[in-house]
């Protein structure tokens, strides 16, 4: 229905150089581009990106992506004064400086970052090129940094990726780039935890190379106020392993897209993600799993408690390539609503043009049973302990997947901070 | 008299409108056994439920007073920590949290400083022992994947950890074959011989096979929601032999003139 006037916009937006939607131009690309001063490649790359982003219709609240969340929800014309961050890699929890040296290269390297943006946009999927949101990331990234780590390296220390924010930075547009070489090993952290009210627009991209095994834990707890617009990409290749968590505690509005694309035989990806939104926060995940090759498997797990006015969306997509027999793939939501004015739209789809598969589907939305609080009270539990015991719960079988006893406790502690802030709201 | 730990006083109520209960009247003090027996649907459930507050539940008239304080206007929780229990006759599965983790929070909610959890493992593990329950069952998840005995024995476990001044046992021996029946009962005694001061237990039953275990001091017999006749533990004994219905005909009217 919409399409005549999405196209119109598109021409517009190609006749004045001027994208309609967010404001962008090109004069505010060059601009961008000169402070980032990511070289040659990367700004064919960001050029291209911008004049496929006015060719393109900008998505509208029609479109079938952006129903719940919308885009209008989002201050795209922040972005246009998006500032440098400076990536550091440390390890973690200590946040010293990564040791192994010989492991890990941290850099901007010009050889290696462009033999891997050639691959993100030639050798993948296609999707850098068509979506408009990637396009837009593309145009504007203001930060870029690149993560390898080397064949068969097994690192002990698990890894974060700081990006060191100066105060009052209004938006930022980071882009990592991170290979896993064939036959590595590594844990990598990503806490975000910036108080002021930002609107952060990230994009990480994982090639995870064969027999190469990433484990990844993603934590969003910005200040109230911030939005995060976010997309984890995980390129897995023949018989490599994939670990990652999410967890969503923060900002006012948060959508990440979370895309795990399964590209040969072996691969296996196990997802798992928490959000807890209080207030009037907006918290959307949607996650792909897409299958390229037979012999895949892939299982996501997440689960969402929401309370106040708070808004949740899941829109979960598993698709199965005609060449994917034998996959394995699952994909289930459970949320939990401790307020009668808590919402969530929770909606999995299966997409499979392969015959030989197993994949199913679930998702569910409930409220905490009456009867159960009513038989912890009667054991002495207030009626707020009583909840914050039964959301517990409710986590314990996503937390239970989280292997590094230290993670596990970190990641436990930030959510029972939470849960534990009491009735008066997280 | 005056020892009283409960005090039900001409109690009328029910659940979604409909009375059950027609005046119940009764007194327990501390270190007695009372049981309530009576046929299905006489009430007995509800009279428990009552007692422990639960929402779906409404008194219409009469008083309930616990250690002389109207418990009537308390919460399920208030009513908890004040030293009431209430082992359910369908205990609830709550996913994702150990017994453990459950029974030190409810253990915590009746003290100021909250037990190390070494010291209360080890609390825990004493108790369990002596109910002939599995250590492993800490931390196991409550009464997720338990068999009908093992809920109810969990049941006793958790009185043995709070250590209550009234426990109200409905129906805690339904469902139990002979040896589970021994271990619970010897259990509840185990509790009511061991704690200072002694609890007050009322055990809601309408088989008379616990009472076997369970030396009531007084029996009361239950129909239509109200007490027709009480007596001492040969009353249990009669009302197998004859059943309520004659006993109540022989008795009833004696009694309560």
């Amino acid at each position: 229905m919409e399409a005549p006037s999405e196209t119109k916009a598109a021409e517009r937006s190609a006749a004045s150089g001027v994208h309609a939607a967010t404001g962008l131009s090109r004069l505010h690309v060059e601009k961008i581009a000169e402070q980032a001063a990511l070289g040659a490649v990367y700004d064919k790359y960001r050029f291209e990106s911008f004049s496929r982003l006015l060719q393109l219709p900008f998505p509208t609240a029609g479109h079938e992506l952006w129903r719940q969340t919308k885009p209008e929800q989002f201050a795209f014309e922040k972005l246009l004064s998006a500032e440098a961050l400076h990536f550091a890699l440390l390890c973690w929890p200590e946040k010293h400086p990564c040791r192994q040296k010989n492991d890990v290269v941290f850099s901007q390297d010009t050889a290696l970052f462009t033999r891997l943006l050639n691959e993100i946009w030639h050798g993948l999927d296609g999707d850098i090129k068509c979506n408009p949101i990637m396009l837009l990331h593309s145009s504007l990234v203001s930060t870029a940094c690149v993560v390898q780590v080397k064949k068969g390296a097994l690192l002990k220390d698990a890894l974060c990726l700081s990006s060191m924010m100066q105060s009052e930075v209004g938006a930022a547009v980071p882009y990592a780039i991170v290979e896993l070489e064939p036959g590595s090993n590594v844990t990598i952290v990503d806490d975000l935890d910036f108080k002021e009210p930002l609107f952060l627009f990230p994009r990480l991209e994982f090639l995870i190379r064969a027999n190469a095994c990433l484990n990844f834990i993603s934590i969003q707890r910005l200040g109230s106020g911030s939005t995060y617009l976010a997309r984890h990409r995980f390129h897995l290749r023949r018989d490599a392993s994939l670990r990652a968590f999410h967890l969503s505690l923060g900002a006012s509005l948060a959508r990440l897209d979370y895309d795990c694309r399964l590209y040969e035989p072996g691969a296996a990806a196990e997802l798992c993600a928490l959000y807890l939104a209080d207030g009037q926060r907006h918290v959307d995940f949607h996650p792909l799993q897409e299958h390229l090759a037979p012999h895949c498997s892939s299982n996501l797990l997440c689960k969402g408690v929401l309370r106040d006015q708070a808004r949740g969306v899941y829109y979960g997509l598993i698709r199965v390539a005609e060449a994917a027999q034998k996959t394995d793939a699952y994909q289930k939501n459970k949320n939990l609503l401790l307020s009668p004015r808590a919402h969530v739209d929770s909606i999995p789809n299966l997409e499979i043009r392969a015959n030989d598969v197993k994949c199913s589907h679930g998702a569910t939305a409930g409220r905490v049973s009456a009867d159960e609080l009513f038989y912890l009270m009667t054991r002495g539990l207030s009626h707020a302990q009583a909840e914050q015991l039964l959301v517990e719960g409710f986590f314990e079988d996503v937390m239970a997947k989280i292997a590094d006893a230290t993670i596990h406790e970190y990641v436990r502690r930030l959510v029972w901070e939470r849960v534990n802030h009491g009735t008066d709201g997280w | 008299m005056t020892n009283r730990i409960l005090e039900i006083n001409d109690l009328y109520g029910g659940i979604e409108g409909r009375q059950i209960l027609n005046g119940i009247s009764l007194g327990i003090a501390a270190g007695e056994l009372h049981a309530i027996m009576g046929p299905n649907g006489s009430g007995k459930s509800t009279l428990a439920n009552i007692l422990a507050g639960h929402p779906g539940y409404s008194v219409t008239s009469g008083e309930v007073l616990f250690e002389g304080v109207d418990l009537l206007s308390l919460k399920p929780d208030e009513r908890a920590r004040r030293g009431l229990f209430l082992a359910f006759q369908y205990p609830l599965e709550i996913p994702g949290v150990s017994i453990i983790n459950f029974l030190r929070t409810a253990f915590n909610t009746r003290r100021t400083e909250e037990i190390p959890v070494l010291e209360f493992r080890r609390l825990l593990y004493e108790k369990m022992d002596m109910l002939q329950m599995d250590r492993s069952f800490a931390t196991r998840f409550v009464n997720e994947g338990f068999s009908g005995g093992e809920k109810k024995r969990n049941e006793i476990l958790q009185m043995a950890v709070l250590q209550p001044k009234l426990a109200v046992l409905d129906e805690t021996d339904s469902g139990l074959d002979i040896d589970a029946l021994k271990i619970v009962a010897q259990g509840v005694n185990r509790i009511m011989q061991n704690s200072n001061p002694k609890p007050a237990v009322l055990v809601i039953t309408h088989y008379n096979r616990i009472l076997d275990y369970l030396k009531p001091d007084v029996v009361h017999v239950l129909q239509g929601g109200k007490i027709m006749l009480s007596g001492g533990s040969e009353l249990a004994l009669q009302l197998e032999e004859k059943g309520y219905d004659s006993i109540i005909e022989e008795k009833g009217t004696a009694v309560a003139h």
